[in-house]
């Protein structure tokens, strides 16, 4: 695999935290998607591997859930030296990102937190290219006019 | 806006940060790249232009053979650019230790002598094609017997290697380039004058022959000493790093 491993670690945890909110379990997940990744060693040379990779990590989630519900979402921020204004966005985009379905979010963070392309992300999720962007972009406007709603546009 | 609301994306999704990757991480074990892996990586490095270069060349013939000219003179004039793919090869092997690639090749895997030496393989290849190519299109119209078209044809392109892996073996830095590609213009200068169809300068018939073969012999011994040197590179850079 070309890919850088410490830079995916995060990613991953990233988006196994996002689906289960529950840390210890994502790591423990972001741990088992790697194995799984490099046993499977005859694929990760060809074909798409951060598609692989990410839908390794979603069946997980998936295996994860059908066990046991997950704990529920702590709901912390972390106060970063960002500003005010930057934690205060964070605030209300979190408050935003809910009413958005969680396939949508999930684009989302593929997209702007996972730096995933249009063409991975379509492969992982199975929709052409055009319907990522679509919905990237209706999540987009949605976004902006919940935040217009809390004054903060 | 759009431009703040993506930066705030990029933050939206922070999960708290992991606390066994570290330990994960170095006690992973990361799978190896095979030999194939590793040569089909080695091959992407090649710059296009020797790719580009050899289909021209085999193109070029083709025309050539197409408007049927004399074929003396297409063979004369193949043998005198042939030094130049000499010269094209020569830039690649000699990028590797001209941008002190050693250093960082040796936190890798693979020595540089085996990155050189797959490269040396895979542009040797490249070579080895084209010329079997302009062997097999030109000996069959030329009429000649195969091993006197091989000499023919050759010559040039040997003499023109072993002059150019004398001075990589020899020289140090950039210079080591310009000496190649003055070996090479060298060579097709002298192919051009010297051994041309029209006898402009007289030859004892053999010579071709002889200069063939100790050609062969030297480019043979430069090329043994080039493999087997880069296993001091990494020795001397630990030394003076």
């Amino acid at each position: 695999m070309s890919l850088p491993l410490q830079e995916q670690y995060d990613k991953v945890y990233k988006y196994c935290w996002f689906k289960m909110k529950n840390a210890h379990l994502a790591e423990d997940l972001t741990q088992e998607t790697f194995l799984r990744f490099f046993a499977g060693n005859k694929y990760i040379s060809r074909g798409k591997p951060l598609a692989y990779l990410y839908t390794i990590a979603k069946n997980l989630c998936i295996d994860q859930f059908r066990k046991k519900v997950a704990e529920p979402l702590t709901g912390e921020l972390e106060d970063t030296d960002a500003g005010l204004e930057a934690v205060e966005l964070s605030a209300v985009l979190q408050d935003a990102l809910k009413i958005l379905p969680e396939d949508v979010q999930e684009i989302l963070l593929l997209q702007y937190a996972n730096d995933l392309s249009i063409g991975e992300i379509a492969t992982f999720t199975g929709l052409s290219r055009f319907a990522v962007r679509r919905k990237i972009n209706g999540a987009l406007s949605k976004l902006k006019s919940a935040m217009r709603e809390e004054d903060f546009a | 806006m759009n431009e703040k609301l993506e930066k705030a994306l990029k933050g939206a999704f922070d999960a708290p940060p992991p606390k066994r990757k570290a330990e994960f991480l170095l006690s992973f074990e990361y799978p190896a790249a095979s030999r194939g892996d590793f040569f089909m990586a080695q091959l992407g490095y090649i710059r296009k232009r020797v790719w580009v270069m050899s289909a021209l060349m085999v193109a070029a013939v083709m025309v050539a053979l197409h408007y049927q000219g004399d074929i003396n003179v297409i063979v004369w004039v193949c043998a005198s650019f042939l030094p130049f793919f000499v010269l094209l090869g020569i830039t690649e092997l000699a990028k590797s230790m001209s941008y002190n690639m050693a250093e960082l090749e040796m936190s890798c895997r693979y020595s540089l002598s085996d990155i050189t030496l797959a490269r040396l393989g895979i542009i040797g290849a490249v070579n080895g094609l084209t010329c079997i190519i302009l062997t097999a299109v030109l000996s069959r119209v030329s009429g000649m017997g195969l091993f006197t078209f091989t000499v023919q044809m050759f010559t040039p392109y040997l003499m023109a290697c072993c002059f150019s892996l004398f001075s990589l073996n020899r020289f140090r830095g950039k210079e080591r380039l310009y000496i190649c590609g003055g070996a090479s213009c060298f060579v097709s200068v002298i192919s051009m004058v010297v051994f041309n169809p029209f006898n402009i300068v007289p030859l004892h018939e053999n010579l071709l022959f002889w200069l063939f073969w100790l050609s062969l012999a030297w480019t043979m011994a430069e090329a043994i000493k080039f493999i087997i040197k880069p296993e001091d590179y990494p020795w001397n850079l630990s030394l003076t790093a």
